[in-house]
């Protein structure tokens, strides 16, 4: 992956085994969210590929790969402010619809069965994430740890098998990591959806992954079980910098 | 619990029973049910006029308030509508009943063509295409070549076409029967459309294109799709505003009347779907009683009532009528705690 002359990713490669918890950590400016964005297709990259479940995903068009079962939520928070809470998950819910345009003109009874599944999954999820109360609220009358939620389950409307958060636990509190933990590691254990996570909170990344990759100026310095990783000199130096 | 909940609420599920939600639809098409038989042939005309306007700025709204795309050149598609009905009915002998949907077809495939490129521009040059196109269309209805079929400079009449005599009705009371049903149709498909996945996917775009696009919502199509109804709408518009003149020329199209929809648009609240029968209201009734009122300075008056509106209600009519509604149910839910 390269912008310009400056090369953001560069020969990095990595697996991430079904119904795990894979930690993306590294320094600022190490390429995390770059090869997020590769993935996700915002950025398509110059070279290599992004396979999920054996099936390419790299050329593939952003919407395309979402319905490939990419879910994501943003670092600083994308939700659609002239909606509710409600309908934002809704909106999260799109790919599993039925109907055109024309279908949802006539409000076939296709058209209907659908939005009420959608509905039902919706109001579903905001019990789950603790959203129920607000569920009415418009976007702007909100929190930002409660927006966090809100992105997640929006994420998880649209049944993902594999769900990337970028810096889920950006701007939360002790108490507030401690459930976002929780709630990420319910993701694998009860919906079995394979969990990207690129953090900057090592805490919550040694905590919960169940593999760990590192990267530093766009490469790849490690890789393996949490506990390995912390003890890598490699990583050590990246992180703390050369004593020499 | 009720304390709990934060102040600021919108409606958007079940949360209004199904008779309170028909209430207002209901009203007005009883009220314009039976304008049919009390308003006189001049009269009737201006509120046949009224429901033309009020399904091209359905559409505007359609376009620019759920979807985001501002079309500053929406009178292109209403010059499309009209001229289609003309042609159709003076060379081709179509009754007007078929005339005014085909008009919505034509208009929709000249939308579809602009979409393409037009789909990719960022807001302002999305707006500058629009104007050009609206700026260029009066000017081929003049062109020589195709004054056969336009009237070219002076324009033409358009056949009168039967009245619905079986019914009891004259002319002026069947072309506005016509309009009022094909406005309540037109109106019910589209407010089912927004109010549905459709629309919030359509809504998702303008907001965030690219969390849209995380959602699977394949934004691209959308918007062309969108484009086409839009320009569906105001095609069958400006066919029902032709029929009911009755005249046709390149000088009703001028740029400005663009700019009138949108300000109709805008003063009925972009957001909305009955705020389109208001805006069409306005830029109808407030120039004509202004002519009336005021001879000569009859535009500056028009836009002194705009500039009242604006400030009167910055989100249109709908968001005034929303901000009232809101209103009631804190007085009502407070009174009950």
């Amino acid at each position: 992956m390269r912008f310009g002359g400056i090369t953001a990713l560069d020969d990095v490669s990595f697996a991430v085994e079904r119904g795990t918890i894979c930690g993306l950590i590294g320094p600022n400016g190490a390429g995390k969210t770059t090869c997020f964005n590769c993935i996700s297709g915002v950025y398509q990259s110059s070279a290599g590929t992004v396979a999920l479940a054996g099936r390419q995903l790299t050329g593939m068009k952003r919407h395309a790969i979402a319905r490939a079962g990419v879910g994501r939520t943003f670092q600083n928070l994308a939700l659609f402010p002239s909606m509710t809470v409600r309908q934002n998950v809704m909106v999260g819910g799109h790919a599993s619809g039925r109907g055109g345009f024309l279908a949802s003109m006539f409000k076939l009874p296709d058209v209907r069965r659908s939005e009420a599944e959608i509905e039902a999954r919706a109001e579903a999820l905001l019990k789950r994430f603790g959203l129920g109360q607000v569920a009415a609220a418009r976007i702007d009358s909100l929190p930002f740890p409660t927006l966090k939620r809100v992105e997640l389950a929006r994420a998880l409307a649209g049944f993902p098998s594999l769900l990337i958060l970028d810096e889920p636990a950006a701007g939360l509190t002790h108490e507030e990591v401690d459930e976002l933990a929780t709630q990420i590691q319910r993701l694998r254990d009860e919906d079995g959806i394979t969990v990207l996570l690129v953090e900057h909170h090592m805490n919550l990344v040694m905590r919960i992954s169940d593999r760990v990759v590192v990267l530093n100026f766009g490469r790849k310095i490690a890789d393996g079980l949490p506990a390995h990783v912390r003890t890598d000199p490699a990583v050590m130096t990246a992180y703390l910098g050369d004593d020499k | 619990m009720e304390t709990r909940k934060p102040a600021l609420f919108i409606n958007d599920t079940g949360n209004r029973g199904r008779a309170q939600k028909l209430a207002v639809p209901l009203l007005l098409v009883t009220a314009g049910f039976a304008l049919t038989f009390l308003l006189d042939g001049y009269h009737l005309l201006q509120a046949t006029n009224i429901i033309g306007f009020a399904i091209a700025i359905l559409g505007l709204n359609l376009l620019a308030g759920y979807n985001g795309q501002i079309s500053v050149g929406q009178g292109a598609f209403l010059a499309m509508g009209g001229y289609t009905c003309a042609i159709l009915m003076n060379r081709l002998g179509l009754p007007f009943w078929l005339a005014v949907p085909a008009a919505g077809c034509t208009s929709m495939l000249l939308g579809f063509l602009i979409a393409i490129p037009a789909i990719r521009l960022e807001l302002l040059y999305l707006a500058l295409a629009t104007f050009s196109l609206a700026v260029a269309l009066p000017q081929f209805a003049k062109n020589k070549v195709l004054a056969p079929w336009t009237g070219g400079v002076e324009g033409q009449s358009i056949q009168r076409p039967q009245p619905w005599s079986e019914l009891g009705l004259n002319l002026d009371q069947t072309i506005y029967l016509y309009a009022l049903l094909t406005a309540v149709v037109l109106f019910w498909l589209v407010h089912n459309l927004v109010s549905g996945r459709l629309g919030r996917a359509l809504e998702a775009i303008k907001d965030q294109p690219l969390a849209a696009e995380t959602m699977a919502i394949d934004t691209r199509a959308y918007k062309i799709k969108t484009f086409c109804a839009s320009a569906f709408l105001t095609g069958v518009g400006g066919g029902i505003g032709a029929v009911a003149t009755g005249y046709i020329s390149a000088d009703t199209y001028t740029f400005f009347i663009s700019i009138t929809l949108l300000i109709g648009a805008v003063i009925g609240g972009f957001r909305s779907i009955l705020g389109a029968v208001f805006g069409a209201a306005f830029i109808v009734l407030v120039p004509m009683y202004a002519e009336k009122v005021a001879h000569g300075v009859a535009w500056a008056l028009f836009g002194a009532a705009t500039i009242a509106m604006m400030w009167l209600m910055p989100d249109g009519f709908a968001g005034l009528c929303t901000r009232l509604r809101e209103h009631v149910q804190r007085l009502i839910s407070r009174s009950s705690l």
